[in-house]
């Protein structure tokens, strides 16, 4: 799914420069919702097959009515990431209860492997790492990552250390976990590797095996880190632990490695079920590609 | 037993190579592509073997890709990073 464009980006950025935030709120409610929602339906269609799981039995009106909603926050939010980028993070205003348990478990330094997802203003959650004590990992591809509208504008020193997600990088990761570092990973979205399939939203799915098959090698904890937009460049963030002290090892590595994938499905299918317009995968999240495990 | 045969064995065991007996593995085979086939997960098993069994420092892997090449590489490695302590 293509939304913005290299132009379309600059555009707004020069809103946010020059008028603020909310000026740049309308233009996207104005000009980029009505486009992608009416001109290119395409957009807003591939969203349907989310939709369609998350208010199973609604009719085409209100199909179009959600997956506009949808479209609506998912444009608010960009704008947070490029106002995080160009005015700076500490515009953005963090609400996060359970923070003090991530910095609990974090420095246990036993590893942990906290996997995110792209819903609400995930790139905000990383800025989180200046408040850790332990340093921080994030595993992601800045290069090729569409909608990359916070990496490309910041000018600060980005409070983690960014690894590619390649054969080099997993090392580099494991090597981190190992020390009792925190790697962060998107946990949503499929990758050159394997997969493993768990139920979600009512249905099977693909997700990628790596952070399950890291947090094994390494006896890491596993944690989940969800955001949130609840406003104007405000951002909840939960944090939850879903393994801790090597649990479930004796299951033996496959069941181990399930387990702690349904257990990350579980917690995302939850939040998406108390933030149903802030899930940001743009496709049939629910196709098997059968690429499997081994 | 040398340092080769023994990674062989460990190779088979920790990855659960089961469908593989060691003398199938030579000294050259290539751990990925044509050879085993094995991906960057089983990498990842690899680096947490080879600091379990020989308590050698791994960091030096990230940029040694060469070093995964068959088990002659990684004994290389070992015997490189035994040496250093």
């Amino acid at each position: 799914m293509k939304y913005g464009g290299k132009y379309g980006n600059a555009f707004f950025h020069h809103i946010i420069r020059r008028f603020g935030v909310t000026p740049a709120y309308l233009a996207v409610l104005g000009l980029a919702v009505p486009y992608y929602s009416v001109i290119r339906p395409s957009v807003r269609k591939s969203i349907y097959p989310y939709i369609e799981r998350r208010f199973p039995g609604q009719n085409a009106w209100m199909r179009f009515v959600n997956s506009s909603r949808h479209l609506v926050n998912f444009s608010e939010t960009l704008v947070d990431q490029a106002a995080a980028g160009i005015l700076g993070t500490q515009r953005l205003n963090f609400d996060f209860p359970s923070g003090e348990l991530l910095r609990e478990v974090s420095r246990r330094r036993k590893g942990l492997v906290v996997l995110t997802a792209h819903v609400g203003n995930y790139f905000a959650s990383m800025v989180m790492g200046q408040y850790l004590d332990i340093p921080m990992n994030v595993v992601i591809d800045t290069q090729n990552y569409q909608g990359n509208h916070f990496f490309d504008l910041t000018k600060e020193k980005i409070p983690f250390r960014i690894i590619p997600p390649t054969f080099e990088g997993l090392i580099t990761a494991t090597n981190a976990l190992r020390t009792g570092e925190i790697v962060a990973l998107m946990g949503d979205r499929k990758d050159n590797t394997r997969t493993i399939e768990v139920n979600f939203l009512g249905s099977p799915v693909e997700i990628p095996a790596t952070p399950y098959h890291l947090a094994y090698a390494t006896g890491a904890d596993v944690g989940v880190l969800l955001s949130a937009r609840t406003g104007k460049l405000h951002v909840r963030m939960d944090f939850e632990v879903i393994r801790e002290n090597s649990e479930w090892q004796n299951l033996g590595k496959e069941a181990a490695i399930h387990r702690m994938a349904q257990a990350y499905a579980d917690r995302l299918e939850r939040y998406v079920n108390r933030y149903p317009f802030m899930w940001y995968n743009f496709f049939d999240f629910w196709e098997l590609t059968s690429k499997g495990n081994k | 037993m040398t340092l080769e045969e023994e990674l062989r064995g460990l190779l088979i065991s920790e990855l659960r190579l089961t469908h593989i007996k060691p003398e199938q593995i030579t000294d050259d085979t290539p751990l990925f592509g044509n050879g085993l086939a094995l991906d960057s997960l089983d990498a990842v098993e690899i680096v947490i073997l080879l600091g379990r069994h020989y308590q050698i420092d791994t960091s030096e892997l990230e940029h040694s890709r060469e070093a995964f090449t068959s088990v002659k590489t990684l004994a290389d490695f070992v015997r490189k990073k035994k040496e250093k302590v």
